[in-house]
């Protein structure tokens, strides 16, 4: 093919001039900081965790609250540290494209039962799909219905994941 | 009869063997047509003779000549290239001839769609770099943009979260140090209302 010699020319000097204008496109625009915004808002998540201590016949002896943003696809870990027992809960959150939201939830916990016994580790992945503002809870250490001693608690998160409207 | 035009050219230039180079001459002698192109062609011999015998012969044949004619030939092709750079035909591939096309498209659109061609940036603003934080690892997100109606302080919240956060959100909570908790099984993730139907 036969071109004429213009349009290398004019390639060469485009190519010259061209860093001249790339060099603002490399910064990041107020219409791509405003686009990523929005997309991080259409993923953003708002988790509220409400951390309780279940004693005798149900009964709440400790808790509190925490509300924490994220997006779907980022965990929040949450730990909680006792005496002789550390458990560490890490809540991932997926948004589904229907506005379904799937929650993974794995739990380590370290305990030690006595003063000369080993400590041990557990380990457990749960997932369940839920409706946005739907509360499940997460039992860390199992799911103890009652107890007939008094100083025997046992460790419950509900969890409510709710898109950031 | 008359005779053909190059045989009578023979006759002139003596190539004709004799019993036929005397036939033509008697009949030459006869035909007055046939004399005229005899005379013609016989002139032109003539001349022909003269021009090899005189000096102008060594002048046109000569080396000399011959490199002259050379040299202003190529003067003269050397000045047409350079009064037709632009106009100059070269070979391309045509791959090559495509990507050249493509890249001459991606480039126009670039400039044309630019931020700083459309406007957009200010002339303080454009380049200008995203603050760092202090250990230089996470572009932090500017919050000093102008508030606008749509802007709510759950998205700053957000943006600041996301600056200030590494992979995960760490939340630490420390348990009443007198409690006592028991391991009754592996962790389980229950929804509150089934949990609650099934404990009543």
């Amino acid at each position: 093919m036969k071109l004429n010699a213009f349009f290398p020319t004019l390639l060469i000097l485009l190519g010259l001039v061209q860093p001249l204008f790339s060099q603002n496109t490399s910064g990041t625009s107020s219409k791509e900081l405003e686009e990523a915004l929005r997309y991080l808002q259409d993923k953003a998540l708002e988790v509220q965790i409400h951390a309780r201590l279940i004693g005798k016949d149900r009964e709440n002896v400790w808790n509190t609250e925490s509300r924490k943003l994220t997006v779907s696809g980022k965990s929040i870990s949450i730990t909680l540290q006792g005496e002789d027992l550390t458990v560490s809960a890490h809540i991932l959150p997926f948004l589904n494209e229907g506005g379904s939201i799937f929650l993974v939830a794995k739990g380590e916990v370290w305990v030690q039962q006595g003063p000369d016994e080993e400590k041990k580790y557990y380990s457990t992945v749960k997932s369940l799909p839920i409706k946005p503002g739907e509360s499940v809870i997460f039992f860390p250490t199992g799911v103890l219905m009652d107890t007939e001693d008094n100083d025997v608690h046992t460790i419950e998160l509900e969890i409510q994941v709710e898109p950031l409207e | 009869m008359c005779y053909d035009e190059q045989v009578i050219s023979a006759y002139v230039d003596g190539e004709l063997e004799a019993s036929v180079h005397r036939e033509i001459e008697e009949h030459i002698d006869n035909c007055d047509y046939c004399r005229s192109i005899q005379a013609e062609y016989h002139s032109v011999k003539e001349l022909f003779l003269a021009v090899s015998n005189s000096p102008i012969h060594d002048t046109l044949a000569g080396s000399h000549a011959k490199a002259r004619v050379w040299q202003q030939i190529q003067r003269k092709t050397r000045r047409e290239t350079a009064q037709s750079f632009w106009h100059r035909q070269i070979q391309v591939p045509l791959p090559l001839a495509a990507g050249v096309i493509a890249a001459v498209a991606v480039l126009a659109f670039t400039l044309i769609f630019s931020p700083f061609s459309s406007g957009i940036f200010s002339s303080d603003q454009s380049g200008a770099p995203l603050a760092l934080q202090e250990d230089d690892s996470i572009p932090s997100v500017p919050t000093n943009y102008p508030a606008t109606e749509n802007s709510r302080p759950e998205l700053e919240q957000l943006l600041r979260f996301l600056s200030d956060q590494g992979a995960a959100v760490e939340v630490k909570i420390q348990l009443p140090s007198a409690s006592k908790i028991q391991v009754s099984g592996e962790p389980q993730l229950l929804r509150a209302a089934d949990f609650r139907r099934s404990g009543e």
